[in-house]
């Protein structure tokens, strides 16, 4: 019986893990190219109290045997990187991804990350850089005179100048895919990071090679459905509460037998 | 008397099974996939496992038998699986799948072929199908490997990218999962040996959507509370057994 305590345990636990990713995922429901994460659940070792097809008797097997299961645990953490809605900004630097894909950024310490969050910005230098300052890669910068700035679909950024009627091409954003995309290592601040579960970024231009295209004017927002998460949230804690029951089920009998030891 | 106390006894570690069952089952409340177990009970004669009982004591010309054969003195515990269909959960995710009808998902482990129905199947670093535990998901022709894209998947299994068949996920069934399948955890079944596992006829593969544990809390509660009140009752029997009668026949037997 103190088996049963120690499963209602992983099951507290699991479901404690539970609510804290429903809780992350509900404060970045405003969070720029925020993807939800769903836990996943299996369950652990199985104790054989009686092996089926052992001897009942001299003639008859057991058709059925005796398996106790150990509890629960959380196995993974699943990244679901269901497109959010997009929310026109009019924003010559928000930018969405419409398909699969990641903007491709340099960290400030010189590695590289993934990001789906396209609201975008300028640095002292004319570079276009996210919010955090990374600065995209490969590297774009506009002049500082430019009076516009227009994102094509495929990822050709053009400016426009005074004096001159024709834009003038000043870069080429690039996009990356993954074999796994869920195998991304998140790094908080909206950044992936490549792992060995995720493979190789293969980098190449938007609107091509089932890459997604380039939206201009328009940012992604979060994809938490926050009904969803609440829904969520309610069973999680229920399920808590039915295993704080085994708890209490468990002392319960504890003291019958003590009850009886005594008396 | 000590027949009682013995009967008591395996009563009352049934019911400590049981809750032990119960347990696991409420922690998995939540566990996609995840097949409830039941306790089943059976009532065991004096004679069935304890051949101590079944000698006959020679008094006189009259053999005797301490118990008579077929005397119920308690019960032994077996579990079985309740294999049947646990809710199904929109999910609007493309790599999950669950499974309408008796079939299970196959998959290799270093172990060998293991079943499962847990559908949140990801990629690997290769693209390959495989279960959040990194498992390789059979498909007809081995694993499946999934270009980069659109996947859609079929009704009947059939995995494709981008409008390219990329292979049919393998679903097998059982005509008897309780004796065909034993649990081996991470959410995988591993076959007995007893049954061979054929093709499945009847299921259906749902694309985005999975399958949720298909325990009942209510239920799970419910069968707990009567589960814990059954175990007083044994407890209340012992101690009749212990105190009441044992003392009664002691102070009587004094008296003579």
């Amino acid at each position: 019986m103190t088996k049963a305590l120690f499963t209602a345990a992983t099951g507290m636990e699991a479901q404690q893990k539970n609510v804290d990713n429903i809780a992350n995922n509900l404060a970045n429901s405003s969070t720029v190219g925020f993807k939800r994460t769903r836990l996943e659940f299996q369950d652990l070792l199985y104790q054989n109290l009686r092996t089926p097809g052992g001897a009942a008797n001299a003639s008859t097997v057991l058709p059925v045997g005796l398996q106790i299961g150990l509890g629960a645990r959380a196995i993974s953490s699943e990244r679901i990187f269901q497109q959010g809605d997009f929310k026109q900004t009019e924003n010559p630097l928000d930018l969405v991804i419409e398909g699969s894909g990641f903007f491709q950024v340099r960290q400030t310490n010189g590695e590289l990350a993934y990001t789906r969050a396209g609201s975008f910005h300028l640095n002292a230098e004319g570079q276009i850089v996210t919010a955090g300052g990374e600065s995209l890669e490969p590297a774009i910068t506009i002049p500082t005179d430019a009076t516009s700035i227009t994102i094509g679909t495929d990822g050709t950024v053009s400016v426009t100048q005074p004096g001159q009627t024709n834009a003038q091409t000043v870069g080429q954003l690039q996009l990356a895919t993954f074999a796994n995309p869920a195998g991304l290592n998140s790094l908080g601040r909206n950044l992936f990071q490549e792992t060995a579960a995720s493979g190789q970024a293969t980098v190449g231009s938007p609107d091509a090679n089932g890459l997604g295209r380039i939206n201009q004017g328009f940012i992604e927002g979060s994809n938490v459905n926050v009904v969803e998460e609440l829904v969520n949230m309610i069973s999680a804690q229920r399920a808590y509460e039915t295993n704080s029951k085994v708890i209490t089920a468990a002392d319960h009998m504890l003291s019958t037998i003590n009850q009886a030891v005594s008396g | 008397m000590n027949f009682g106390l013995y009967a008591s006894y395996l009563g009352m570690r049934a019911r400590q099974q049981r809750l032990d069952m119960l347990a696991n089952n409420i922690a998995n409340a939540s566990t996609s996939g995840f097949k409830a177990d039941r306790l089943l009970y059976r009532s065991v004669a004096a004679s069935e496992n304890d051949p101590v009982q079944t000698q006959t004591v020679q008094e006189g010309d009259a053999q005797l038998t301490p118990v008579k054969r077929g005397v119920d003195v308690g019960v032994v515990t077996s579990q079985a699986t309740d294999f049947s269909q646990g809710s199904v959960r929109d999910t609007g995710r493309a790599l999950d799948v669950s499974l309408e009808g008796d079939g299970f998902l196959c998959v290799q482990t270093a172990r060998g072929e293991r079943y499962t129905r847990q559908g949140s199947l990801t990629l690997d670093q290769s693209g390959q199908l495989v279960t959040p535990q990194g498992d390789l998901v059979v498909g007809d022709g081995g694993p499946i490997t999934i270009p980069p894209g659109e996947v859609s998947i079929g009704v009947d299994g059939t995995v494709s990218s981008n409008g390219q068949i990329a292979g049919k996920l393998k679903i097998v069934e059982f005509a008897n999962p309780n004796q065909a399948l034993t649990k081996e955890g991470a959410s995988l079944f591993a076959a007995t040996g007893k049954e061979k596992a054929v093709e499945a006829s009847n299921t259906r593969v749902v694309q985005g959507s999975l399958e949720m544990s298909n325990v009942n809390s209510l239920v799970e509660m419910v069968a707990m509370m009567q589960n814990t009140r059954e175990f007083e009752s044994m407890q209340r029997s012992v101690s009749m057994l212990m105190n009441d009668i044992g003392r009664t026949i002691s102070s009587e037997l004094g008296k003579l």
